[in-house]
């Protein structure tokens, strides 16, 4: 077991570099938007368009051999210099420091509950099959994921900041952060990231748990007396978090790699998603690389955890001898 | 471009004799006809791209069609659907009559099929006869029929005004955008976007994703080990990133964003279908089929491909939703093919006037919601038919 | 910033940056604001005349008072505040509410003195500035004096000393560079510096070396100017909080959070207020400025913009979607100003080896200019706002001469069948010919003429689909292209090359760029209308910016030289009514529109022009304006 998880530690880190070479790779092969427009405009001033491209590139070490600038990147990831943001003009540790808080404070309540609450009703789903509940737990599944976020969040903005006054219109960032104001204005974001991932949590759980209602052992666990509650909670949720397990590090991902960008260009919240979709798109590529990290850690460390609690939760499986 | 080589390569690749040993006899008939129908398609496309000249529509009789890359994938995706799940059904009627009795007994998914079967034929046939929506300058923000607004909304009125309200006509019979563009027909049109993302990316998906998890699961070991650490390589590399890169070098075409979504989001499905058959590995029908000398080809096809199916088929019915809404999102984030009228084209298009002409956002809005809903519902109904061990 | 729309206004923006004046004239208020309708005639870009217009300033300072918070919404964050690096309009913005620059405009040829208080020339080519004397940094650096000016100049704009001769490199890769890499600068008091230009320039103050020009304390940027350290001097702290204005600009730096706000405060001590109440500033600065803070928030959803907007949350909201100005006139919070814009909206037809043949007669691109009407553009797509361009210059500027310029696509001089018979005319002696409606070439095959626009604005689109509409009509088919966003265009379309050569906007006439293209929308540029000399890259034959491989039948080369070079206005106006006249007559592209922008203001913040005079520049004195009291 220990030398598994040494392992997979190990493998981390290479997928890691990987993934990180990879990107570093694209973002040296496609065109620099912030290049053309500085290209562009000393042309019209007159300049001349080699020299503006060269002075532009030797402000940004980029006349430097790509294999150097490869080199400087990757050991300025090792040592947590990770560079300056030329989009933000800030280190680009800083840039994330300040935008990642932003994003937890609707992303935690929204998975939490997303995640309780969608198990809860699967669960309920799968064993009241059929019933007058279960076709109203699917509507209500169904209506979460059928919903564009984005189109939801300016509906929410339109209906509770326009009309109603409810809820302010754009993110307020001067609020501080443990107060009933921010409460506030987190409730239309979180809203939306939990309708849209509390589907997918339920969708599964209820396919899972149908698999175990009919199962012998659930049978004979009925036939010994055992009351539905426990049935449901022992004898079913228990093997059901097998592959329940493997969609929650997936809506966490899709979280940050989706409904972030979306829900923060919506709501003006300068959290991760926004960093790191205004970077790909200005192609800041210093904050590229380092934005690709997150993702990358969560989802490496994520599958770790999801391998380890298989071998937790189903002993038929072991990774003991491998 | 998917070309019909390489499914001539795959037709010598198989190993005839090795299929009548496992003695698929029903199997040859529809792999043959299959082959002999994409063989025609190749044939087509190969007409298409040198016979006919540039840019010249593919068929000018009985209408005038010229065909794109996209509708050659989307005909491949048709046969495979016809020849993989229609055919068997066909085939085999005893069984077809299980599952219809089992699919009968939700009746919302019976509903919803049959809304979908009209959305996606409409979006299959409509855009063969019906004109791409036209832009005109002079028919913005037009309200829909029997609807009004203030003429401050419209540019100049189509239809007639009475106390400084426009009217709609049935000239548009669902309004029109800011660019005068009849959103009936770019809802027709929408639909037909809506069936090319919703089955050419998640058949690509599905192809790869069971093939990667289910031989990864089986086989263990090594290969498991590779196929699986790739997958959180792609798994967490940002496809959306790619796309953005693809987008700059090329413009972005809805033919790339299938084919991108298409080849690098299959990681979950492996990921799923793995875990799924992890757990049947194990089981004793496996073993059995082991130990009466099965070739590994014929169990994974045979006992894990089926009863990983509905694992699949669960996760084929979220994923056809969610990459439709996702293709929505990507155009909402304009990085959508702006000259596609998708749906989410649309959305986005107008959702900056949803306070005065909300009809823009929300008629494709809606249909997007419920061919979503309806897709959801059917998904889950044919998960709960499919399941083998489901009793009566 | 996701939205197709954003994207759009970020391209539109570092244009606009791009020739200067937007950015340069950033005043706290508005950026590039344009002109009035008088076209006040008689005025070179020299400095004599007084417009009629600008005049309705209401100058009491009674009913002001100093409270309150500004706040916009703007769509997308400032890149920098360290304005040696970006000049994009929100960064430009940003360092503008903390830092005035030597001077304005506020009319053609009507100078607001700001950090300079005067200027004199010799010969036009010996210019003279002198700095005020109340100009302070902050600690440590003491007072703003020619000294640092100099310095800046010399080290890191690219400006010669009197000794030097040879163009230096833009080692630092900074914007200034193309404005001021052929300038001669030289201390000649502790306030005052001479620049001496390569050959006289009678519109030199008009450039935008001193216009919106700004230097930084030589103490700050010496140590990474000797240690010629790039890195340094963009991550210095001091440089990327504005903490060194002093009292330079109506307000202090305070905070930029990324992606969501800047906030500056009042100044305590703006060297403007001193001054108030002398000729050229008046009494009402003498307490600018009238806000106690000034928040920019950044929203980049456009539709949470306009909620906000629609809510009151906004003192200022610029540049309104033409779509829904009416249904914001409509409210009872806002009232609207609609300035002029010098943006200049083309459809360019390629005459190079690349594009259709044809289009490098003069008469067919006459004809196609034609058959597409400019009205139907300027009031259906962009619902009337914009007007109607014949030439590179707008109808308001005092360098368009009305019996110079042949209009094309308005009126009579539109018409499929006068198009039709224009280009049957052109045509004559061609391959081409009429075969019943359609145009075709010598094969019999239709004419096809590729349109690329750029993707980001639906507008963009709904133009190539209209010019399609257009041209059908003429039996010409057009294939709408969607050109990606700037960065994919300018590389597939604007750069060209010859011989497998390197790229550039102009590698000879002959060069042509990676991929075909007929006609071409979704570049604007900037006419620059207070001093057109620089307008010569783009339609000279080896213009820097002729990526459309324009070769003028009139001596236009030679014309910007006459006029860059004339010492008196009025041969100067000749010339360029000459250039401009010969543009609109040889149509190198299609001259379609010049936009306005529909700003939106909260109905008691005061002191702007008002509506119907709010015209080019005016907002120079915005820091004056104000929220009544309600």
């Amino acid at each position: 077991m220990k030398w598994y998880i040494a392992r997979r530690l190990a493998w981390t880190v290479v997928a890691t570099f990987i993934i990180l070479s990879l990107t570093f790779g694209l973002m040296a092969a496609s065109p620099d938007p912030q290049a053309a427009s500085y290209v562009a405009q000393q042309v019209q001033e007159g300049g001349d368009f080699e020299e503006a491209q060269e002075s532009y590139e030797r402000a940004r070490g980029l006349d430097q051999p790509l294999w150097e600038r490869y080199k400087n990147y990757m050991i300025g990831m090792v040592t947590l210099d990770w560079g300056w943001s030329e989009t933000r003009s800030q280190p680009v540790t800083e840039a994330i420091l300040e935008a990642w808080p932003y994003s937890v404070m609707y992303a935690t309540p929204a998975l939490i509950i997303s995640t309780v609450l969608g198990v809860a009703i699967g669960l309920y789903s799968a064993t009241h099959r059929n019933s007058l509940e279960d076709y109203a737990a699917s509507a209500f599944a169904f209506f979460g994921i059928s919903i564009p976020d984005f189109w939801f969040g300016i509906l929410m903005i339109l209906i509770f900041g326009v009309w109603l006054g409810w809820i302010p219109i754009y993110y307020h960032s001067d609020v501080p952060w443990f107060s009933l104001q921010n409460v506030q204005q987190l409730i239309a974001p979180t809203l939306v990231v939990t309708l849209s991932s509390i589907a997918s949590e339920m969708r599964f759980s209820r396919a899972t748990a149908l698999e175990y209602v009919n199962a012998e052992f659930v049978k004979t666990a009925k036939a010994k007396g055992a009351d539905s509650w426990r049935r449901v909670t022992r004898h079913i949720f228990r093997p059901a978090l097998v592959p329940l397990s493997t969609i929650l590090v997936g809506d966490i991902l899709n979280i940050v790699l989706v409904s972030s960008y979306l829900v923060e260009v919506v709501f003006g919240i300068p959290g991760l998603g926004q960093l790191s979709y205004k970077a790909i798109i200005q192609q800041d590529v210093a904050l590229v690389l380092a934005t690709v990290l997150i993702p990358t850690f969560i989802a490496i460390v994520g599958n770790l955890f999801q391998d380890l609690a298989y071998t937790v939760l189903d002993p038929r499986i072991s990774y003991g001898e491998r | 471009m998917m070309g019909g080589e390489d499914y001539r390569d795959r037709f010598e690749d198989i190993d005839w004799d090795d299929m009548q040993r496992s003695g698929l006899d029903s199997l040859t008939t529809q792999t043959a006809g299959f082959l002999a129908s994409l063989g025609v398609v190749a044939l087509l496309l190969v007409y298409d791209y040198v016979v006919v000249a540039n840019d010249g529509p593919t068929f000018t009789t009985p209408f005038e069609w010229d065909v794109t890359q996209l509708d050659w994938l989307l005909v491949v995706t048709l046969l495979t659907v016809v020849f993989f799940a229609v055919y068997p059904l066909y085939d085999n009627p005893r069984m077809s009559r299980r599952y219809w009795r089992e699919f009968r007994k939700n009746r919302a998914a019976v509903v919803s099929g049959v809304f979908l079967v009209g959305i996606f034929g409409l979006g299959l046939v409509g855009p063969l006869f019906i004109a791409k929506p036209d832009l005109n300058v002079l028919a913005q923000y037009q309200p829909p029929v029997f609807l009004s607004v203030p003429e401050s909304t419209v540019g100049t009125c189509v239809g007639p005004v009475s106390d400084g309200m426009c009217h709609g006509t049935w000239q548009y019979p669902l309004g029109t955008t800011g660019q005068g563009k009849g959103i009936m027909k770019s809802v027709i049109y929408g639909m037909r976007v809506s069936l090319e993302v919703g089955l050419i990316t998640p058949l690509i998906i599905i192809i790869i994703g069971t093939a990667v998890g289910t031989v990864a699961a089986y086989s263990g070991g090594i290969v498991d080990e590779l196929l699986m650490r790739y997958v959180d390589i792609q798994l967490t590399f940002p496809t959306f990133f790619l796309y953005l890169l693809l987008l700059y070098l090329y413009g972005g075409t809805l033919f790339l964003l299938i084919v991108i979504f298409g080849i690098t989001s299959w990681g979950s499905t492996a990921r799923l279908v793995r875990s799924e058959a992890l757990q049947r590995r194990e089981e004793e029908y496996i073993q059995a089929a082991q130990s009466a000398g099965a070739s590994e080809f014929w169990v994974i096809r045979k006992h894990l491909v089926p009863n990983v199916s509905n694992t699949v088929i669960t996760n084929a019915s979220l994923l056809i939703p969610s990459l439709i809404l996702f293709e929505a999102a990507f155009s909402f984030l304009g990085l959508g093919d702006p000259t596609v009228p998708s749906w989410g084209q649309v959305i986005s298009a107008g959702r900056s006037d949803i306070d005065t002409a909300w009809w823009i956002s929300t008629i494709p809005g809606v249909f997007l919601f419920t061919t979503v809903l309806a897709l959801n519902f059917v998904g889950d109904a044919l998960r709960d038919a499919l399941d083998p061990r489901a009793e009566d | 910033m996701p939205s197709g729309n954003t994207d759009k206004r970020i391209n539109r923006r570092s244009w606009l940056k791009a020739l200067g004046v937007g950015g340069a004239a950033g005043l706290a208020g508005c950026s590039g604001e344009q002109n009035n309708q008088t076209t006040t005639s008689e005025d070179g870009g020299g400095q004599t005349t007084e417009s009629t217009d600008s005049a309705t300033e209401t100058d009491d300072s009674s009913g002001r008072t100093v409270g309150g918070t500004y706040r916009e919404a703007m769509a997308t964050d400032a890149k920098s505040v360290n304005f040696l690096f970006h000049s994009d309009t929100s960064s430009a913005k940003f360092v503008g509410a903390t830092m005035d620059f030597a001077y304005d405009f506020k009319d053609f040829g009507e100078i607001v003195p700001l950090w300079v208080e005067e200027y004199s020339e010799t010969d036009k080519q010996e210019w003279e500035f002198t700095l005020r004397d109340n100009l302070r940094w902050s600690d440590p650096y003491g007072d703003l004096t020619a000294e640092d000016w100099v310095y800046t100049a010399q080290n890191l704009y690219g400006a010669l000393s009197p000794e030097e001769s040879e163009t230096k490199e833009n080692w630092a890769g900074v914007v200034q560079f193309s404005d001021w890499k052929d300038l001669t600068i030289e201390k000649t008091g502790t306030r005052s510096m001479m620049v001496t230009l390569p050959e006289p320039e009678p519109a030199f103050i008009a450039s935008t070396a001193f216009w919106g020009g700004r230097c930084l304390p030589k103490d700050l940027v010496k140590e990474y100017v000797d240690n010629q350290d790039v890195e340094g001097l963009k991550q210095d702290e001091e440089l990327n909080s504005l903490s060194y204005t002093g009292n330079l600009g109506p307000y202090d730096f305070e905070e930029w959070k990324r992606e969501s706000r800047f906030v500056a405060t009042r100044a305590e001590d703006y060297y403007l207020r001193e001054i108030a109440g002398s000729e050229e500033i008046p009494e009402r600065f003498a307490d600018a400025p009238y806000f106690d803070q000034y928040e920019l928030q950044i929203i980049p959803e456009e539709s949470t913009r306009l909620s906000a907007l629609k809510e009151g949350d906004l003192t200022y909201f610029e540049d309104v979607p033409s779509q829904k100005v009416e249904q914001f006139q409509g409210m009872d919070h806002l009232k609207f100003r609609f300035p002029p814009n010098p943006f200049c909206g083309m459809a360019y037809y390629n005459q190079r080896p690349n594009g259709w043949e044809m289009l490098q007669n003069t008469d067919v691109r006459r004809a196609l200019s034609t058959a597409v009407s400019k009205t139907a553009i300027a009031e259906n797509i962009y619902r009337g706002f914009p007007t109607v361009a014949q030439t590179f210059q707008p109808e308001w500027s005092p360098w368009y001469l009305t019996d110079q310029v042949e209009e094309f696509g308005v009126g009579d001089s539109y018409g499929a069948e006068k198009a039709r018979s224009m280009m049957e005319d052109a045509i004559s002696g061609s391959d081409y010919s009429y075969d019943g409606d359609t145009l075709v070439d010598g094969d019999g095959n239709q004419v096809e003429l590729t349109f690329v626009y750029r993707a980001g604005s639906q507008n963009n689109q709904t133009v190539a689909e209209f010019y399609k509409q257009e041209l059908a009509k003429i039996g010409i088919n057009v294939k709408p292209t969607n050109g990606g966003p700037f960065n994919t265009l300018q590389n597939k379309y604007l750069l060209n090359s010859k011989d497998g050569g390197n790229p550039s906007f102009n590698a000879g006439l002959d060069a042509t760029s990676q991929e075909p293209w007929d006609l071409l929308y979704g570049v604007s540029l900037n006419a620059y209308p207070i001093n057109p000399d620089g307008s010569n890259v783009f339609w000279v034959p080896d213009g820097g910016f002729n990526f459309m491989g324009y070769d003028p039948e009139a001596p236009i080369a030679d014309l910007y030289q006459e006029a860059r070079t004339a010492t008196d206005d009025e041969t100067r106006k000749q010339a360029f009514a000459k250039i401009f006249g010969a543009l609109s007559e040889e149509q190198p592209s299609n001259f379609l529109n010049f936009s306005v922008y529909k700003n939106a203001y909260a109905k008691n913040y005061m002191g702007m022009p008002a509506e119907g005079e709010y015209g080019y520049l005016q907002g120079w004195d915005s820091s004056t304006w104000y929220l009544a009291e309600q």
